[in-house]
């Protein structure tokens, strides 16, 4: 009886083991082709959209590539919101304040979401973790620091979301926004290219422009403190 | 029921995993827990039809369009323009259904002997905090081209 409890723990490091190299071995074509089955669908029932895109496919990792791919194909990120919702949280001065605005636009980002597919970083981890949880898989939405090109980061004003999300009891980090496009300086259009870097990325890359409020999320110990985060160049 | 077959699963693990005795036993309850299960369901058991209406719990107005489906399955509706619904299977005791929508909380309904002939749902909303980051790319060659055009 020793023996066989001592097999099963071996095929559990085992396996523990192999999640180190997480998905190398694992093409997610077949997922895409998924995900691209359903251009511009509505999100007025996203349990059935998690469905559609879920069902066909096997392993957890591929089950949120599909939800992964399609958030980033069929999301847009609008400067227009991006810099409404900056300007007014720069204009509050109390926690309430802030917490009330985040109230009124949670409304008009739910709105944009609906109507026209076009959001700011919280939608597109908002829509990753409810298609997420609505295909079974733990899913969380992380606030934070990311720091791109142009921002000028500072400890009061966090300014990014993304998502970690447990597959095969693992936790991963991924970036939908970054993921999806970008916006051109000139036109402040947004402009989609699928960049797979800000997918389930080594969490010690991931970290080097993104820094969570709650160190958990970070998945991985360090001691680099935020103050050194915000003030590293890319 | 349902909650006999989910203390079945551990007892099954540990003594599919440690013993062969306790394994046979344990298959024994197993068929013996099926054979009642048969037997509860070849019973007409009582179903209930769901009707109602969900309301936000911050306006007070009707909602439209939440999806209500039942639990773990594909099996749902809309609630309607005036947030009116009638779920579209009749369902037994302990059965739940789940209410959901883009910006609201999700909400569950389990369905009791004593369930009114009209239920109403409150849902809440669900604010974020909206942070948002844009990468911006360098000035783009379009800039040029949209200029030699109008020229």
């Amino acid at each position: 009886m020793r023996l066989l409890a001592c097999i099963v723990v071996w095929i559990a490091v085992l396996s523990a083991r192999a999640q180190v190299n997480d998905f190398k071995g694992l093409d997610f074509g077949r997922a895409d082709s998924v995900a691209r089955l359903y251009p511009n669908y509505l999100l007025t029932n996203l349990p059935d959209l998690a469905d559609k895109l879920t069902r066909p496919l096997t392993n957890e990792a591929e089950k949120f590539r599909a939800i992964f791919t399609w958030v980033c194909l069929n999301i847009r990120n609008d400067y227009e919101l991006y810099l409404k919702n900056k300007q007014h949280r720069e204009q509050c001065k109390t926690e309430a304040e802030l917490k009330a605005w985040y109230k009124e636009f949670s409304k008009t980002l739910y709105h944009e979401l609906l109507n026209n597919h076009k959001t700011i970083c919280t939608g597109y981890a908002y829509l990753i973790r409810e298609l997420a949880l609505a295909s079974g898989l733990e899913c969380i939405i992380v606030d934070g620091y990311g720091r791109t090109p142009g921002a000028r980061l500072n400890k009061n004003f966090p300014n990014h979301n993304w998502n970690a999300v447990k597959l095969n009891g693992k936790w991963y980090l991924c970036d939908a926004t970054w993921a999806s496009g970008r916006i051109d300086q000139a036109s402040k259009k947004f402009v989609g290219r699928y960049n797979d870097f800000y997918f389930l990325t080594k969490p010690q890359i991931f970290n080097r422009n993104h820094f969570p409020l709650d160190s958990k999320w970070r998945l991985v110990s360090t001691n680099l403190p935020i103050d050194k985060f915000l003030r590293l160049k890319r | 029921m349902k909650t006999n077959s989910i203390s079945n699963g551990p007892v099954f693990g540990q003594a599919f995993t440690f013993s062969g005795s306790r394994y046979a036993v344990t298959m024994v309850f197993m068929l013996l827990g099926m054979l009642a299960f048969a037997q509860t369901s070849a019973q007409p058991s009582e179903v209930y039809e769901v009707k109602g209406v969900v309301l936000s719990t911050e306006e007070n107005t009707a909602l439209t369009g939440v999806n209500i489906y039942l639990k773990d399955t594909n099996v749902g509706t809309f609630s309607d323009a005036n947030g009116k619904f009638t779920f579209p299977r009749k369902l037994k005791v302990g059965e739940t259904l789940v209410f959901s929508f883009v910006g609201l909380k999700k909400q569950e309904y389990m369905v009791a002997t004593n369930i009114p002939e009209f239920i109403e749902i409150r849902m809440e909303e669900d604010p974020l905090i909206c942070l948002g980051e844009v990468w911006m790319d360098a000035p783009a060659k379009s800039k040029q081209k949209r200029r030699s055009s109008t020229h």
